[in-house]
């Protein structure tokens, strides 16, 4: 089975992340750079005009990394993590009726998953799924065959 | 949703990071617009300031030198919390019914001042027969210098005359004890020309 956690999207998520951090760094750098430079010009008669500029400066570069951090370095470099932490382990396949919670829960510092369980003809499996991926199931009224690892879903698809 | 709850969970760090903004380059834009006071002249002003800034600047197109660096004008509100600065300031506008309160601040006029401006004995503010100001606003007729600049009607006082009074601590008067040289006379007779 084709499963979504290979190497090749864990380096790629890698790479997503070192991104991120340059961007970050950069426009932090450029809005410290700004902000010097209005402090160099800096006289009595244009100071209150440069004081909220270089306030309103300092405070959009600074909201701007913590929002590409947030939504963008973390995300990826969580999801790097994880992929690479699950890519060595021993991938399982089960065929059954799945079904995933809609209730989405974020593992401290690392990814979001959703619940999900499986029901196979012999037993039933709780699960993880990263809700990264909850967007990519396919439709889940008929059996479907799953790759898992440690008790994440890796791959679904729907049985022929 | 998720994004949103999340954004909605960065917003108390977006607001610590404005405050955090507000504060540093507050006190950063302080020391960046102020230097020692040997080398800036401060004007304060017993009236309302309507442009502190525009007439610091037009003060300092005269008076900026290799010594004098900056030229600060303020209200005499400015020394609310602190009254150091304005015990210090080079030169005093000063109302009339105010010159006893502030009395042991001010300087008697420098002669050189007094001879360069020739001004008429009524215009002359003189404490124990000594001569300690110049009048630079007349209360019953309106008018006087720097009006561009300072607001001289207070309507909680009755109209009156303002004089100019030199600092009796300033460094730039070296009539004083700890006189360095000149500049507040220069101030002064810069600052009778504005109008």
């Amino acid at each position: 089975m084709n499963g979504w956690y290979t190497e090749l999207r864990a380096q790629q998520l890698k790479k997503r992340a070192h991104l991120y951090g340059i961007i970050i760094a950069a426009v932090l750098a450029g809005t410290l750079a700004g902000c010097i430079f209005l402090c160099t010009q800096v006289n009595t008669g244009n100071a209150t005009r440069l004081l909220p500029m270089t306030i309103g400066l300092s405070t959009l570069g600074g909201w701007a990394a913590l929002l590409l951090l947030v939504f963008g370095c973390k995300p990826a470099k969580a999801q790097a993590a994880h992929m690479t932490g699950l890519l060595d382990a021993a991938q399982e396949e089960y065929t059954g009726i799945l079904t995933v919670s809609r209730v989405v829960f974020a593992i401290p510092g690392s990814i979001s998953v959703q619940k999900a369980r499986l029901e196979t003809d012999e037993e039933t499996l709780s699960l993880n799924l990263n809700a990264r991926y909850g967007a990519k199931l396919p439709d889940l009224t008929k059996p479907v065959r799953i790759a898992v690892q440690r008790t994440f879903i890796t791959g679904v698809e729907v049985e022929e | 949703m998720k994004k949103l709850k999340q954004f909605f969970d960065l917003v108390p760090a977006l607001i610590l990071w404005l405050m955090l903004s507000v504060f540093l380059w507050g006190w950063i834009f302080t020391f960046l617009t102020d230097t020692k006071p040997e080398n800036k002249l401060s004007l304060f002003v017993d009236a309302t300031v309507t442009d502190g800034t525009g007439l610091a600047v037009k003060l300092e197109e005269t008076l900026l030198d290799d010594t004098i660096r900056m030229v600060k004008v303020h209200p005499f509100t400015y020394a609310m919390l602190d009254s150091e600065p304005l015990r210090q300031a080079d030169v005093y506008l000063v109302r009339a019914s105010h010159v006893e309160e502030y009395r042991e601040w001010f300087a008697p006029l420098p002669e050189r001042f007094a001879d360069a401006m020739r001004v008429e004995a009524d215009g002359i503010l003189a404490l124990d027969g000594t001569a300690y100001g110049i009048r630079i606003w007349n209360g019953q007729e309106g008018t006087g210098i720097a009006q561009n600049y300072i607001d001289y009607h207070d309507p909680t006082l009755p109209d009156e005359d303002v004089y100019l009074i030199f600092g009796r601590e300033s460094l730039h008067l070296t009539g004083n004890e700890n006189g360095l040289d000149d500049q507040a006379v220069l101030l002064a007779e810069t600052l009778l020309f504005i109008h």
